[in-house]
């Protein structure tokens, strides 16, 4: 046994030797020491397939050459063996929930799976109905066009409608501007709002603009676009109410070097008004996001855009009652976050509108917006517990725990029961082009307070959604419902969704029931 | 029947039995990620983690030590553009990271099969219990060429899927729901499909109803099996291949609230066929390899932390198609796309677009790139001007060959907040840049 093993050592030892003095081997060289020594010396390249047919070759003849390759032989000693070729590895298990009998939500689905990336994603719900729209824009990455896909959850089907292109004809995605909102008003419609850019915006001829289309059943089929907007390239968010008004938040160009803000409204009767530009000085790839709080006369828009100024982030919050016809209020402020400095560029923005338990008949709406920071990685919230009115200091959700570390995407929940405002965010890489492990994580906060659990430099919290490589993560949650819908972009190319229940991310603590969690 | 041939009948049929039991749900076998059948680089380990290139002797005199060795290594460049001098990278790999979205009508491998898929409009259906006009026939034909001894098992009605079809419209609608149905075999008036992929060449239609429209894209899924060796008719594992096992142990996961929810599944490879509008720049469809195949690759990662950056078998076409897709857009200085480039930026993400990591920055890329003399460029270089007079260098283009015709170099670069992204032809004849060139730089 011993000799077995020392025959092949030894030549293998003398071929390194020889190696060490002479020209490098030939491969027919090496391949006659494989031969004789039964192993394919370590140090050398892989070589071409060979066949080697064995002495013995058994009762079949003509005897079949072998299928069994050349060991590699062992390394020098103190040597470490690099394996060659790398082997495939195993899928590891990856956090996933079980199947559950769901109350108007689903389990996990992918809503689309096309050769090309997702290059964004819009979630929206019913305003007081648990079913949910998605809008993904899909980047071709070749010839054909970018295109905008809807799919709608029916509420009695309990089935994802086929993902549906949304922008055809004239209103078909530029190459420059890809962007797209959904929201559900209270008579069930869907609305879907695109941005279209020329390809070429240096001359903008034809000009940018912004379209829109709705269905009116569950996605089936829809409407024929419309241009609402012309000279504009992005669209930030769209909000709805039960009556049908819609706002829709645009990043237009101000000139062909300036771009500002400016919000759209539809009014319930399906009349697009003329969008009213903001004087704010915006990039064309900034971002905000916007909700309206009420319903009627009381229904007011309130919004969020984050530009920069001077090197440092601002955040412009916006709001407007939408009866009254006067100018859109504006407030500029400074960002300024604890725990460390941020970068310029606020992205990734989400908006919520929660009602707290209260004795008060009329209680005033929170609202919290949630982003992530571009350069630093953080998360960060924006909280106000009176309608918009005013706000409390920038909280920091979660940071980077390490350097590298990006948590790219946060969106915000609400659980009533618990009174606690939820934040689902992604760690810890970005990559849109590439499928790095980066799943879910949850923080969860007492509205107001500024505080969120647990804790920048405690043990994070992963969610068992199932996501193994996500990228942008969005949420959607009808008026203080226990559930919400949750959808990212999987591994570049597929837009995942799943309904999830905020109690079964609420720690039991948090509950101020006698039994704990409900 | 002699004693030796019911041996051999004996043996495979063994043999199947075991592969077919092995598949436990069945399906065909994927034993590595697809490729496309054209001749196609493969990423590769390169440097140290890969094979040596070359071993040079040096001599020295006995007393200052005697002859020693250089060994060099591929570097990651050469995984794509062979080098001219020594010997080409070895290739190819069973791990590659290539991709999964391919052309109708393109033959790939899936080892040990050659697929090829194409699909076709059919009629539209009337039938009762079908709206009119609401669905179609399609029909999806599958060409195997099964390298194995033994047949596999491909369940088609579980297997196969029209993803995307495009309406009368021109909208595109997909669905993951599009697949062989008792409903569609009895209206396309066809038998249900074997079950079973025999050995050699053989080719199969599937339909499937959807709406209304022409097929756009098309699934086929494989069980993953990297562990599975295949019988074949002759070794074509390379000598020195280790048995694949896994490499090393799975991350443990972070103790945590729902952990008792966690679950796996069985790893299927999903590959798709599309109807893309893709034309490569002055080559052929296979003279480009792997156009299609650049940002997928999913299921051959398996949670893999992106070790291998390179998701694409780059050409210089390619960069140069890449280059020239970002022309128009705005040039923001710092900006690293793709919404926006500054001129090193558009370098460095059109450059990670095809897997080669190459500096940020012209001070990151200047002085640590590999330098070219002007006879020797090649599209995809990099060309560094001193636009200021200032003495150093201030602005990077990426030469991208002879764009117009007219035999002169051309270049596209982010060349000012004003001008943005823009190709400039015949730049060495340029009254502008010409004086301003100091020098060029290469990642091959």
């Amino acid at each position: 046994m011993l000799t077995h093993l020392f025959r092949p050592m030894l030549l293998l030892l003398v071929l390194l030797l020889l190696a060490g003095c002479a020209a490098p081997l030939t491969y027919a060289e090496v391949q006659a020491t494989a031969q004789v020594t039964g192993c394919w010396p370590d140090p050398f390249p892989t070589p071409r397939a060979v066949t080697v047919t064995p002495a013995d070759s058994g009762p079949v003849e003509p005897p079949l050459p072998t299928t069994t390759p050349y060991p590699r032989c062992p390394p020098a000693p103190g040597a470490t063996q690099v394996p060659w070729p790398t082997p495939v590895p195993n899928p590891p298990p990856y956090p996933t929930m079980e199947p559950r009998p769901w109350q108007g939500g689903s389990d996990q689905q992918t809503t689309l799976f096309l050769p090309s990336n997702v290059l964004t994603i819009d979630l929206a719900t019913h305003p007081t109905e648990r079913w949910a729209a998605v809008g993904a824009v899909v980047w071709s990455g070749n010839r054909d066009p970018e295109r905008a896909f809807v799919s709608v959850y029916h509420p009695q089907s309990r089935v994802w409608s086929p993902a549906h292109q949304v922008d055809i004809g004239p209103s078909q995605l530029g190459r420059y501007s890809r962007t797209v909102a959904v929201a559900i008003s209270g008579d069930r419609t869907v609305h879907a709002v695109w941005g279209m850019s020329d390809p070429d915006f240096r001359d903008n001829d034809p000009p940018s603009g912004i379209w829109a289309g709705s269905s009116t059943d569950f996605g089936t089929s829809w409407s024929p676009p419309l241009r609402i907007a012309s000279d504009c390239r992005r669209v930030n968010d769209l909000a709805a109410t039960l009556d049908g008004t819609l706002v829709a938040q645009l990043i237009c160009n101000d000139g062909p070097d300036r771009s500002v803000p400016a919000l759209v409204v539809r009014r319930p009767d399906g009349t697009w008004l003329p969008p009213e530009r903001l004087p704010i000085p915006a990039w064309y790839f900034s971002e905000g996001s916007l909700v309206i709080v009420g319903e009627g006369d009381d229904a007011r828009a309130v919004g969020i855009l984050f530009a920069g100024q001077g090197g440092l982030p601002m955040a412009y919050l916006i709001s407007k009652r939408l009866a009254d016809a006067g100018p859109w209020h504006v407030e500029a402020r400074p960002i300024v976050a604890p725990g460390g400095e941020l970068g310029e560029r606020m992205w990734h923005v989400r908006g919520l509108v929660f009602e707290r338990p209260s004795g008060d008949p009329q209680p005033a709406p929170g609202i919290i917006f949630t982003w992530t920071d571009a350069e630093a990685g953080g998360a960060y919230a924006l909280t106000s517990l009176d309608g918009g009115l005013s706000w409390g200091p920038v909280e920091r959700i979660a940071a980077p725990q390490h350097a590298g570390e990006q948590l790219a995407f946060v969106a915000p929940a609400y659980d009533p029961a618990a009174d606690r405002l939820v934040a689902v965010w992604t760690c810890c890489a970005f990559a849109l082009f590439a499928t790095p492990e980066t799943t879910h994580y949850a923080s969860w906060s007492v509205p107001g307070s500024g505080v969120w659990r647990p804790g920048t430099d405690a043990a994070r919290v992963p969610l068992v959604f199932g996501a193994r490589s996500a990228f942008e993560t969005v949420i959607a949650q009808a008026r203080n419902s226990r559930s919400g819908w949750i959808a990212w972009i999987e591994r570049q190319q597929r837009v995942e969704l799943r309904s999830f229940e905020l109690n079964q991310i609420v720690p039991v603590d948090q509950y101020q029931l006698p039994g704990g969690q409900p | 029947m002699s004693r030796r041939t019911r041996w051999m009948v004996t043996l495979l049929v063994v043999a199947q039995l075991g592969l077919i039991l092995a598949c436990g749900s069945g399906g065909v076998v994927a034993t590595r990620g697809p490729r496309w059948a054209c001749p196609s680089p493969t990423p590769l380990p390169y440097g140290e983690a890969g094979p040596i290139k070359e071993i040079i002797t040096h001599t020295r005199p006995i007393t200052e030590g005697g002859d020693w060795e250089e060994i060099i290594y591929y570097a990651e460049w050469e995984q794509e553009y062979p080098d001219a001098g020594g010997p080409p990278f070895p290739s190819p790999t069973p791990y590659a990271l290539v991709g999964t979205s391919y052309l109708f009508g393109q033959r790939v491998e899936v080892w040990p099969v050659h697929v090829q898929v194409d699909a076709s409009a059919g009629p539209p259906v009337t039938s009762p219990g079908v709206a009119a006009g609401s669905q179609q026939l399609y029909y999806i034909d599958i060409t195997w060429d099964n390298h194995a001894l033994e047949p596999f098992v491909m369940p088609y009605g579980e297997r196969v899927r029209l993803r995307a079809v495009t309406s009368p419209a021109g909208a595109v609608l997909s669905d993951a729901r599009w697949g062989m149905t008792n409903l569609s075999l009895q209206l396309a008036n066809m038998e249900p499909p074997p079950d079973l992929v025999p050995p050699g060449v053989s080719q199969v239609r599937i339909p499937v109803l959807a709406p209304p429209g022409e097929p756009e894209t098309v699934d086929l899924l494989f069980a993953a099996n990297p562990d599975y060796v295949p019988l074949l008719p002759t070794s074509t594992t390379l000598p020195g291949t280790p048995t694949p096992t896994v490499g090393g142990a799975p991350p443990t996961p972070t103790l945590a609230p729902n952990d008792e929810l966690r679950a796996s599944e069985a790893p299927l490879l999903t590959v798709q066929w599309s109807n893309a509008t893709w034309v490569p720049p002055q080559a052929e469809p296979c003279a480009d390899p792997g156009a299609l195949t650049d940002w997928s690759g999913e299921e051959v990662a398996w949670g893999v932390p992106a070790a291998l950056q390179v998701a694409a078998p780059p050409g210089a076409d390619r960069l140069i198609q890449i280059v020239l897709n970002q022309v128009g857009k705005p040039y923001i200085w710092g900006a690293k796309g793709p919404e926006a480039f500054d001129c090193s930026g558009l370098a460095t993400w059109s450059y990670a677009q095809i897997g080669i990591n190459i500096p940020q920055g012209t001070a990151g890329q200047w002085p640590h790139m590999r330098p070219v003399e002007q006879h020797a460029l090649q599209p995809g270089d990099l060309i560094f001007f001193d636009i200021a007079g200032r003495g150093r260098i201030d602005h990077v283009g990426v030469l991208a060959g002879d764009l117009d015709g007219d035999g002169r170099w051309d270049m596209v670069h982010a060349a000012s907040p004003r001008l943005g992204v823009r190709a400039d032809y015949g730049v060495f004849e340029s009254a502008y840049y010409a004086p301003r060139i100091r020098g060029f730089r290469t990642a091959r």
